[in-house]
């Protein structure tokens, strides 16, 4: 083998595992995306604990990765009841409010994809 | 970058010509098998929609989605007074043409009603309606009004052939609440079939609909909401793969007044809600239309009525409930 074939070789294989390692994550990980009647309000690292004012109607808190949603004004509360997200694709949603909270990014484990019911 | 302009600069120059179409089979081979994803939310139907597509047209197939989605709010909604069903339920003639998705739909909820002979009812419509679940406090209706709406409940008063409805009594009105979702999902599962793509999730307002699989050698994965508890908390899975995952319960639109559940699977007979048999339902199949008037059925008719129902109806699906002790069980069609 010629000096000219490994290094070839070994430059596609480099690549290939770089291309590989960049699609397969994101570059920050799972990040929580607020959007109020379908447009977007805000995008957070899940990294950092804060809380977020979502115009007058919520407030949502991100804690040691986990998202919730602290308060909210509309009737039924359902929102303030749901169970903290943290895996891509889980939501929170306020109905009344038309406030969405979800998490995009790595790809969860075995997160359910949807939740029917 | 800089290894990769190192390593170029290093090559002898006739394997330049072999090095690029075979970076460029690498870089290809690396992306198959994970198109891009990309999901949308939207509130149709006093509900939240979802929508998650695995495709390199995704954004073109989500517009349509939605665009369709809106088309058909302007033909099932009981609310919005543009839309053709409430121009059906406020007419002023008693024979009128309707579209072909209002026909579909509206048949196929009728079957059922002939199959538990009214026990589920598609002209619930003047009872549901005095039921308000989203009212800041919501109440139960004075019993005179019930009974005075019940009185305009029956089915068999409505008759469609083909695209021609006819009414015998101008006070009758339709909802199609139990079935209209899962029309929705089933069609637009279709279209974005139709569109070449073969790896999407559409989530209607807890009605789940898997098309193809989330990804070469994986399933969607659908979580099953556990009744009366916080949202997003499971009773379990299942792995959907071309099926919808319907869910029904008497945790959805519902009140406690005086210590009593009110929830909004009405009894046909009294105007009040039914005693189920159990707290939720759910069906799984390929119709989802078919699955979302089921779950429905069900709660209403009971276990071993369901049992026989879907014997004698031959409809494929399968059904699985929570029992008393909050486990996940599969239903027996003997119904035993």
């Amino acid at each position: 083998m010629k000096k000219g074939d490994i290094i070839l070789i070994s430059a596609i294989l480099v690549l290939a595992a770089a291309v590989l390692l960049l699609s397969g994550r994101s570059a920050d990980g799972a990040r929580l995306v607020v959007t109020v009647d379908g447009e977007l309000f805000g995008s957070y690292s899940l990294g950092e604990d804060r809380e977020i004012r979502i115009g007058s109607s919520n407030i949502c808190v991100i804690r040691d990765g986990e998202v919730s949603m602290s308060e909210a004004d509309c009737p039924d509360r359902v929102c303030v009841r749901s169970k903290p997200i943290r895996r891509e694709g889980e939501t929170i949603v306020c109905l009344p409010n038309r406030v969405i909270l979800s998490i995009t990014g790595e790809d969860g484990v075995d997160a359910p994809d949807a939740i029917a019911g | 970058m800089t290894t990769l302009k190192r390593l170029l600069h290093n090559l002898p120059g006739p394997f330049f010509p072999v090095l690029v179409p075979a970076l460029l089979t690498a870089l290809l081979t690396a992306g198959c098998g994970t198109a891009p994803s990309s999901a949308r939310d939207g509130f149709f139907f006093d509900t939240v929609v979802r929508i998650r597509v695995n495709s390199k047209d995704a954004d073109d197939i989500l517009d349509q989605c939605f665009r369709r989605m809106g088309e058909y709010e302007l033909i099932f909604s009981t609310e919005n007074k543009n839309s053709e069903l409430y121009r059906v339920n406020h007419r002023t003639e008693q024979t009128l043409t309707i579209s072909d998705d209002l026909a579909a739909c509206l048949s196929q909820s009728l079957d059922y009603c002939e199959l538990t002979s009214g026990r589920f009812d598609v002209t619930i419509c003047p009872v549901s309606e005095l039921w308000d679940f989203h009212a800041e406090e919501p109440a139960v209706p004075p019993e005179e009004r019930l009974r005075d709406a019940l009185s305009r409940v029956d089915y068999r008063t409505v008759h469609l052939s083909g695209n021609t409805l006819s009414f015998d009594s101008p006070d009758t009105m339709i909802d199609l609440g139990a079935a209209a979702k899962g029309y929705i999902s089933r069609e637009l599962a279709k279209l974005i079939g139709d569109l070449g793509c073969g790896s999407a999730l559409i989530s209607l307002g807890g009605n789940v609909r898997a098309v193809g699989r989330k990804s070469a050698g994986k399933s969607w994965n659908v979580g099953i909401q556990k009744p009366f508890s916080a949202r997003g908390e499971l009773i379990g899975t299942v792995s959907a793969e071309d099926c919808c995952v319907i869910s029904s319960g008497t945790y959805e639109r519902c009140f406690v007044s005086g210590g009593k559940l009110y929830h909004h699977v009405l009894d046909t007979s009294t105007g009040y809600p039914c005693d189920t048999w159990t707290d939720q339902v759910t069906v799984i199949g390929e119709d989802d239309c078919l699955c979302d008037i089921i779950a429905t059925v069900s709660l209403i008719i009971g276990r071993e009525e369901t049992g026989k129902l879907l014997r004698e109806s031959g409809a494929d699906v399968s059904l699985f409930y929570v029992d008393g002790d909050g486990n996940y069980t599969a239903l027996d069609m003997d119904g035993t």
